[in-house]
């Protein structure tokens, strides 16, 4: 797998990808043959069921050998293995320009992980496409089964500024029905919103029988406060002050950070989407690996 | 007295300061830069109104920490509320007015200033044990016995009060109230007055001062005036001595004007008493017109050479405290006048100079020589020679001529006269003499004599209150004619234009030549009384101006000492009784009618002091305003004999040191800023049951 040095997917992150995979736990839909199942029932070698013969099924799928056991014409079904399309669903917002404690910014981050897992669905026969968006969907790439086809998504990943406000659940609803073939779509977000917006959105790409997963790139100052004494804080999206004594308010800021991120996670776990929370200090690899490795 | 006043005032000056955590804050604000955050969706989530909060809780911190500024500085100003509270120490300076006008009539039988002394006392007795009080006099008197300072000792106070006399003087007001307010100002008592005690007299308190008084906060003044009782008799002042213009010879009388003012609508009668160093006495009755002075003349004679004085004083008038002045003078030794002749040269000149030949009367005394035997250190001052004498003395008397010109330059005075018996025919003046006499004439009706030098100093005697010379109707029927060269200048001529007397100085002395010989042959002259005056003016003129001896009105500053020894002592030779010696700075001026001496080191000065005049006028400040305080705040109230002035004074003395209260209000400023800047940690959320 030779890919070429873009900015989010350099040699020797490339290198490290092999023993990566990434599949789904529900059947998806596929043009080509790949590692995944397909909701539809072909000639593939996995057996699936059997069904009663009807007029019209080809005779040479009827079983035989059950026909001589039990008399009875019996169809032999087995299940199809598909390709994966896979969705990458970029949160550019202001908020993810945000570094403080990570190795990059969150923006960074997304787009070394959104770079390397197309990578590696390019190497199981999988096609990606990219979506990115803030306050609405700014830029979609058509899925890309080839690394000359992904070529596009990997230097859009390399323009990106971060900007504006972000509808999470907006763009998530409108992801929801544009995609048509049953998908994996993963997304990538700081998920800086009320949870319940986000988890509505991705219920909404369940119901379409969409796989999802979300990874949550977070830099370990947004966890806790890492500062002391009186500092006036600036959001990144709107701009809005806020002056606070960290001292006073640590240990409740904390709080707070981890009842959201277990409402996020109770939500995604509701929901039957993937759910992973990506610290930044830790290596893009390193954190592939750990989460997907296993595969 | 009433009121908010602050006892460190410079405190107050730095109130503005307590602006500087508002400055801080805002300057911090500006230079603190906001840091960059993802979201701020977990502090609303924490508490919607945590902004709003922080923000109250901010401005409620920067507020109390101006307030614990002002609070202090307040507090270190010692603000004192009088009138108000339970009281506290008292300091006070008694500012006692002892100019003269306080020695006029008052209640009760007594001065204005022994009531004055009196109230004062009251006050005295009214103060608490812990209190302080100091006593000022408006005319500063070396003769009381006053403390340097604020002092608890009120026997030593009263003691003081009882040491206070009258005066003559004119006091500075401003001066006093300076004085004041430095004893004042070492006190550090919660509640520091001045109180005024005066009769508020026109000429000291109606006049605004030339440098106004300087303010001190935190000292209150109180002016409290004394009534001054009608006098209906007619106030005459003595407001001047006009002593001679020339020495006043041992054993020579001498006149003395006495100028006496009746500024008020009666006419006076007065008897102006005198009496001299050696015990002799004399008065005089004077009428004085209303509103108009008078001159009285007065005649007197010192017996012996040295320092003399006379003093005087006026009687007859119900204001004593301007009556009174001294006259010092320096008598000279009896002088000697030598005629180089017979008597017969010389007519009625000897005799005009010395009536009694032995200098009893005139204060000089007569000798006769002969040109020949005259040298240049004759002790007399006046020599008299015919002009026979130098005119015919040949060359063989250039000695005599050459011992008469430096008897001129050492000083003395050489009349030249023709001898009744007329002038012999030529011979020459000598080079030095500018002038020369011409032949003898006459005029059988006589020519008028007329005074062609007026303000020549041989007429100081002549002149009278117009400075006119009174030398006339005089008749010359014989002369001899003068013609004076420069340097000689031309005193008495006839009425066509010859000089008939012409002076020359010579070195230090004066030549005097005459045409006129003193004989009744040759004029009216030695006829007339002026003849005694003019001749006698003659003869002293060497003498020069007298010796000055300093005049001083009571009161005035004193002038003419160098200042460079540290010790002065003072000593009355005559008049008031002082005997005073301290530090040359302390000794200020003589508040009483006196000759003095002032010795510091080895340098002696005597001083003849009169009373003020100032003192007798009979204007006092009526109403609330006086003018002499400037814009001090002051409040004036009028004490009676009957009310007494004790109420008053410890009204005053309650007041409340707000100092405490407001120390408490900061620490409780800074109790309350230290709990709003350090809260507690804010608690973490409950979970919502699900």
């Amino acid at each position: 797998m030779n890919a070429p040095a873009y900015k989010f997917l350099p040699p020797e992150l490339a290198g490290r990808l092999r023993g990566l995979g990434l599949t789904v736990r529900h059947p998806v839909e596929g043009a080509m043959q790949g590692l995944h199942r397909s909701p539809h029932h072909g000639s593939s070698v996995e057996f699936a069921d059997y069904r009663e013969y009807a007029p019209g099924d080809p005779p040479g799928s009827i079983d035989w050998a059950i026909y001589a056991r039990s008399d009875r014409y019996v169809i032999r079904r087995y299940q199809e293995e598909t390709n994966l399309g896979a969705h990458f669903l970029l949160d550019i917002s202001e908020s993810m320009r945000f570094r403080e404690a990570g190795l990059h910014s969150k923006m960074d981050y997304a787009c070394y992980l959104a770079a390397a897992l197309m990578l590696v669905l390019l190497g199981q026969s999988d096609s990606a496409g990219l979506t990115l968006f803030n306050d609405e969907i700014r830029e979609s790439f058509a899925p890309a089964g080839s690394l000359d086809g992904l070529r596009p998504l990997l230097l859009a990943l390399e323009e990106i500024k971060p900007s504006g406000r972000s509808e999470i659940e907006k763009a998530l609803h409108q992801t929801a029905e544009k995609i048509q073939r049953r998908s994996l779509v993963i997304l990538i977000s700081d998920l800086l919103q009320e949870p319940a917006g986000i988890i509505r959105g991705v219920q909404h790409l369940r119901h379409n029988r969409h796989e999802v997963l979300i990874l949550q790139p977070f830099d370990a100052a947004e966890l806790s406060l890492n500062f002391g004494g009186l500092a006036e804080l600036r959001e990144l999206e709107t701009g809005a002050r806020l002056p606070v004594a960290a001292d006073e308010i640590r240990e409740a800021y904390a709080n707070e950070v981890a009842k959201y991120l277990d409402e996020i996670r109770r939500g995604c776990l509701g929901s039957l989407a993937d759910y992973h929370l990506i610290d930044t200090r830790a290596p893009v690899e390193e954190t592939l690996h750990a989460k997907f490795g296993q595969l | 007295m009433t009121g908010l006043t602050a006892l460190n005032p410079l405190f107050l000056s730095l109130l503005p300061l307590a602006a500087l955590p508002v400055l801080f804050h805002l300057f911090f604000r500006l230079k603190r830069q906001p840091r960059p955050f993802p979201t701020l969706m977990f502090f609303h989530r924490l508490d919607p109104k945590l902004n709003a909060r922080r923000r109250l809780r901010e401005w409620l911190i920067l507020f109390l920490r101006t307030l614990l500024i002002l609070f202090l500085l307040l507090a270190l100003a010692r603000p004192v509320w009088l009138g108000h509270g339970r009281g506290g120490d008292v300091a006070a300076v008694l500012l006692i007015d002892n100019s003269g006008s306080m020695s006029g009539p008052g209640e009760g039988g007594r001065t204005k200033l022994k009531q004055a002394v009196d109230d004062a006392r009251d006050f005295i007795a009214g103060l608490h044990g812990t209190d302080n009080a100091g006593i000022v006099l408006l005319v500063p008197d070396p003769a009381a016995p006053l403390q340097p300072g604020l002092t608890p000792d009120k026997a030593a106070l009263k003691l003081a009060l009882d040491g206070i006399a009258e005066t003559e003087a004119s006091g500075s007001v401003a001066a006093a109230l300076d004085r004041a307010m430095k004893m004042i100002g070492t006190g550090t008592a919660a509640i520091r007055e001045i109180h005024v005690f005066s009769d508020l007299q026109q000429e000291k308190w109606g006049q605004l001062p030339l440098e106004p008084p300087a303010s001190r906060p935190g000292i209150g003044l109180a002016v409290h005036r004394i009534a001054s009782q009608s006098i209906g008799q007619p106030n005459v002042s003595l407001t001047r001595l006009e002593m001679p213009a020339r020495p006043i010879v041992a054993g020579r009388r001498f006149s003395v004007q006495v100028r006496l003012a009746n500024p008020d609508a009666a006419n006076a009668q007065v008897r102006l008493n005198w009496l001299d160093d050696a015990g002799n006495r004399g008065s005089v009755e004077a009428a004085v017109p209303r509103q108009e002075e008078t001159n009285v003349p007065v005649t007197l004679m010192a017996a012996n050479p040295g320092l003399r004085w006379v003093l005087f004083s006026v009687e007859g008038d119900d204001f004593p405290a301007d009556n009174r002045a001294a006259a010092a003078f320096v008598c000279v030794e009896q002088q000697s006048a030598l005629f180089l002749g017979a008597p017969a040269d010389f007519g009625y000149l000897p005799l005009a100079l010395s009536p009694g030949g032995n200098g009893r009367l005139s204060g000089l005394a007569v000798s006769y020589s002969t040109f020949d035997s005259f040298a240049a250190d004759a002790r007399a001052g006046f020599v008299a020679l015919p002009w026979n004498a130098i005119l015919q003395a040949g060359p063989e008397a250039s000695a005599r001529l050459g011992a008469l010109r430096e008897f001129l330059m050492k000083g003395g005075t050489v009349l030249v006269t023709p001898s009744p018996g007329g002038m012999a025919g030529g011979g020459t003046k000598p080079d030095w003499m500018s002038i020369a006499p011409e032949s003898l004439q006459g005029s059988s009706n006589g020519l008028a004599l007329a005074v062609l030098d007026k303000a020549n100093g041989i007429f100081d005697d002549l002149r009278d209150d117009k400075g006119e010379v009174a030398l006339r109707n005089v008749k010359v029927f014989r002369f001899v004619p003068l013609r004076a060269a420069a340097p000689a200048m031309p005193i008495l001529g006839l009425e066509e234009g010859t000089v008939v007397l012409a002076a020359q100085s010579v070195g230090q002395g004066l030549l005097l030549a005459s045409g006129l010989a003193f004989d009744p042959a040759w004029s009216t002259l030695p006829l007339k009384p002026a003849f005694v005056a003019l001749a006698q003016g003659m003869a002293l003129n060497h003498a020069g101006a007298p010796e000055t001896i300093a005049s001083l009105v009571a009161g005035e500053p004193l002038a003419g000492m160098s200042g460079t020894a540290e010790t002065l002592a003072a000593q009355s030779l005559g008049g008031s009784p002082l005997d005073w010696k301290g530090p040359a700075g302390q000794f200020a001026t003589f508040p009483r009618v006196g000759v003095y001496s002032l010795r510091e080191g080895k340098e002696t000065l005597w001083v003849a002091v009169r009373s003020s005049e100032k003192e007798g006028r009979r204007k006092f400040v009526a109403g609330g305003t006086v003018a002499a305080l400037g814009n001090l705040p002051y409040s004036v109230d009028s004490i009676s004999a009957s009310a007494g002035a004790r109420p008053d004074f410890r009204r005053q003395d309650r007041s409340l040191d707000l100092s405490l209260p407001l120390l408490l209000l900061a620490f409780a400023c800074l109790g309350l800023e230290g709990w709003l800047a350090n809260p507690p940690a804010m608690k973490p959320r409950p979970v919502a049951a699900t």
